[in-house]
C-alpha cells in the first residue's frame, strides 16, 4: 500500500482550474520532486496534500485513510509543511520557531520529549548554534533550515516543501538538498518538494512528477522523466542534455523562435 | 574552539548526557526565566504603585493610615476614603488596563497587524456610541450626589449590552475585511479609523437629541475615559470580565503562537485559523465593550502596551499574554494616579492622558513600519 495516493483529484480557484484529474501515489523513504512551469499547479498540489486547500473532486488517501476526513490536528502530526520563504513571519527565536512544530502534540506545556524532539530537529538541520537567535537575523539559507526543522519537529511521515531552494545560493541549495535527501532515507519519510531547478531536481530526487497546466504530464525517475522532448513539452524550451558521470546536466539552448511571453 | 571548550566543560559535568542538547536547554531556560522575571517584576510594581496610589488624593493619607484602613483598623473617614473611593478606582484601573491591553495583544496577534487595537479598529468608538445611544434612547442616565463623579447610570447593564452590540458592528466589518486576501494591515486600520470617526460623529449627533443636561454630560463623559465613575459592582464586573478573557486567551496561547508563523503554517499545524480569529475578535471586542460602557474610551492602552511588553520579552504568547496584562495594569494605574494628582484638586479623565501618551506612539509605529514584526 502506498503511503499517499491521489486519485482523479481536481482543484480550482474560483473559475480557474488549478489541478485536474491528478492521480499519483508515493511510497515512504523517497524524495519526490514536483516540477513544472509557473502556474502548472506545483504549490497547489502541495497545499492540497497538507490539507490547506479543500479539493473539489476525486480523493486522496494517507495510509489508506481518506485524507480529507482526518482531523486537522492529527493530520499535523503526520504531514509537515514548509512554506515558501516569502511568507511573512513574526520575530521569534530559532528555538521557539522549531518548538511551534510540537503544537499539534502539545496539551499544556512542552514535555521532556517535546524538548528532545526540538533539539534533535535542530541538530539534524545543523542550526543548534543559532538556538536563541531571532529568525530575522539569519540568512535565507539558515532560515529555510529553521522552517524545515519546525516541520521535522512535528515528527511527520510526509514532508511537503514548497520551493525550499529558491532564493538560496548554489552552495546552500546543494547543502539543503543533501540534508533533505538524507533525512528521507534515515527516517523513512516521504518528502514531496516543488522545485524549479531541473539539474538540482535530477541530481537529488528519487523520482519526479512533471505537471503541465494542472495535470500530470509525466512521472518517473529523473533520467527518463527529463528527456529533451518532455522538457520541450512541459516548459516550452529547447534544451541540450549532457551526461557528467551519473549526473545529467540540462542546458537551455537559445532558440530565437521560442516565444517567451506567449499568451 | 569555544564550542569545543564548551562541549568539554559540559562533558566534565554531565558525562552521560548529550552535551549539546543540555547546553541548548539550559540556555533556553535562562532565556525564559528572564521573561518570567519581567512579568513578576511588573506585577510587584503594580502592587507597589497601588499602595502609593492609595495615599494620593485630595484627602492626604500616610502609608500607615492606609495600612491601618486596609486591615480594618482605620477611622471611619480613612476607611471610606481607602475602601469606597480609592480602592474601587485602583481596581478599575488595574482590571481595565488588563482587559484593554490583552485585547490589543490578541487583536495584533490574530490579525498579524501591529497597528491593531480596540481603539484603532474602531471597536472602542462603536462601544461608546452604543452606550450613548442607550442613554438617549432609554434614558439611563441620572444625577447622583455621591462619589467623585456627577453622573451614574440607572441601567448599567443595558448600556453595556448596547455598547457590545454596536462594537460588534466594527468587529464584523474587520472580520469581513480579513477575508479579502489582499487586505493589508493598513487597510484594516484605515477601515477602523473610518468607523471610529463615523461613531464619533454618531456620538456628537446624539448630543442634539439629548433631552437634558444630565444626558448631555453623560454622553460627553464617554468621549473621555474616566475611572472615577465606577462603583464596587461595576469594578467587579470589569475585574471578572478581564480575568475571564485573559484566562481564555492564556488557555489558547499555543494557537496564538501558531498564528505567529503565518496563515498557512498555522493551518498546517492543525489550527483552525478562521475560528481562532473570529472567536478572538469577539472575545476581545466583548471585553472592550464592557470596559468602555463603564469607564468610557481609554485610548491607546490596547495599542501601546503589547508593543512595550513585546519589546522586552518577545512574541511568545505564553509570556506575552501575562506580560501584557501586567504592563497594562501598571500603565493605566500610573496614568490614573497622575491624572488624579497632576493638577490636584482637579481630576483629569485618564483617557486624555493615555491619548497624549498613545498618539505619538501610534505615529512612531506607523513610521517604523513592519520592521518590528
Amino acid at each position: 500500500m502506498s503511503l499517499v495516493s491521489i486519485k482523479d483529484m481536481s482543484f480550482s480557484y474560483g473559475d480557474i482550474d488549478a489541478l485536474k484529474d491528478v492521480s499519483l501515489s508515493f511510497n515512504k523513504g523517497k524524495l519526490v520532486g514536483i516540477i513544472g512551469a509557473n502556474g502548472s499547479g506545483k504549490s497547489t498540489l502541495i497545499k492540497c496534500l497538507c490539507g490547506l486547500l479543500e479539493i473539489d473532486a476525486g480523493h486522496m488517501t494517507f495510509e489508506g485513510r481518506n485524507l480529507s476526513t482526518i482531523p486537522k490536528r492529527e493530520l499535523a502530526t503526520q504531514i509537515g509543511y514548509v512554506p515558501q520563504i516569502q511568507e511573512k513571519t513574526s520575530p521569534s527565536t530559532v528555538f521557539d520557531t522549531v518548538l511551534m512544530g510540537r503544537i499539534p502534540h502539545l496539551t499544556w506545556a512542552p514535555t521532556e520529549k517535546d524538548l528532545e524532539v526540538v533539539i534533535g530537529a535542530m541538530d539534524t538541520m545543523e542550526i543548534s548554534e543559532l538556538s536563541l537567535r531571532d529568525i530575522h537575523e539569519l540568512s535565507g539559507g539558515q532560515r529555510q533550515r529553521v522552517f524545515i526543522a519546525r516541520a521535522m519537529a512535528q515528527e511527520p511521515k510526509v514532508l511537503c516543501l514548497d520551493e525550499p531552494t529558491s532564493n538560496l545560493d548554489i552552495k546552500h541549495q546543494l547543502g539543503l538538498m543533501r540534508t533533505i535527501r538524507d533525512i528521507t532515507r534515515e527516517k523513512r519519510m516521504l518528502a514531496l518538494m516543488a522545485v524549479h531547478d531541473l539539474n538540482i531536481a535530477s541530481q537529488y530526487c528519487d523520482s519526479l512528477v512533471i505537471l503541465k497546466e494542472g495535470g500530470v504530464f509525466m512521472e518517473g525517475e529523473p533520467n527518463e522523466a527529463l528527456s529533451k522532448n518532455n522538457i520541450k513539452n512541459a516548459f516550452g524550451i529547447d534544451v541540450a542534455i549532457h551526461k557528467h558521470g551519473d549526473y545529467m546536466h540540462i542546458v537551455p539552448v537559445e532558440d530565437k523562435n521560442v516565444e517567451f511571453f506567449e499568451n | 574552539m569555544n564550542r569545543i571548550l564548551a562541549v568539554l566543560k559540559n562533558k566534565a559535568v554531565k558525562s552521560n548526557e548529550p552535551s549539546k542538547g543540555s547546553n541548548i536547554l539550559s540556555d533556553y531556560d535562562t532565556y525564559t526565566a528572564k521573561k518570567i522575571s519581567f512579568i513578576v517584576l511588573c506585577s510587584v510594581l503594580v502592587i507597589f504603585t497601588a499602595m502609593i496610589a492609595l495615599t494620593q488624593g485630595s484627602y492626604g493619607l500616610s502609608i500607615k493610615e492606609v495600612f491601618l484602613a486596609l486591615i480594618g483598623r482605620g477611622t471611619r473617614i480613612t476607611h471610606t476614603v481607602v475602601w469606597n473611593i480609592r480602592m474601587v478606582r485602583i481596581l478599575s484601573a488595574i482590571f481595565a488596563g488588563i482587559g484593554l491591553a490583552v485585547s490589543g495583544m490578541i487583536m495584533q496577534n490574530i490579525l498579524r497587524n501591529p497597528l491593531a487595537s480596540p481603539s484603532t479598529l474602531g471597536v472602542s468608538h462603536a462601544a461608546s456610541f452604543g452606550a450613548a445611544f442607550a442613554i438617549v434612547a432609554f434614558g439611563s442616565g441620572r444625577i447622583s450626589s455621591h462619589g467623585g463623579s456627577a453622573v451614574t447610570f440607572t441601567m448599567p447593564y443595558l448600556i453595556a449590552l448596547s455598547a457590545f452590540g454596536f462594537s460588534m458592528i466594527s468587529t464584523s466589518v474587520i472580520i469581513l475585511l480579513t477575508r479579502f486576501r489582499d487586505a493589508t494591515s493598513e487597510t484594516l486600520v484605515l477601515a477602523g479609523v473610518a468607523m471610529g470617526s463615523l461613531f464619533t460623529a454618531g456620538v456628537t449627533s446624539l448630543r442634539y437629541f439629548a433631552q437634558d443636561e444630565v444626558q448631555l454630560s453623560a454622553i460627553i463623559f464617554w468621549t473621555f475615559g474616566d475611572l472615577g465613575r465606577t462603583g464596587w459592582t461595576t469594578a467587579m464586573i470589569i475585574a471578572i470580565g478581564s480575568t475571564v478573557a485573559s484566562i481564555y486567551f492564556f488557555l489558547n496561547r499555543w494557537k496564538y503562537n501558531a498564528m505567529n508563523g503565518g496563515e498557512n503554517v498555522a493551518r498546517s499545524l492543525g489550527i483552525n485559523t478562521e475560528k481562532v480569529r473570529i472567536i478572538g475578535l469577539i472575545v476581545s471586542s466583548m471585553i472592550t465593550a464592557l470596559i468602555v460602557s463603564f469607564v468610557g474610551i481609554i485610548g491607546f492602552v490596547g495599542l501601546v502596551v503589547p508593543h512595550m511588553a513585546r519589546k522586552v520579552i518577545g512574541n511568545d504568547s505564553r509570556f506575552l499574554i501575562p506580560a501584557s496584562c501586567a504592563v497594562g495594569a501598571l500603565l493605566l494605574l500610573v496614568s490614573d494616579t497622575f491624572a488624579r494628582t497632576l493638577i490636584s484638586p482637579i481630576v483629569l479623565p485618564v483617557g486624555i492622558l493615555t491619548s497624549f501618551l498613545g498618539a505619538p506612539m501610534f505615529i512612531y509605529l506607523i513610521l517604523k513600519g513592519r520592521h518590528n514584526w
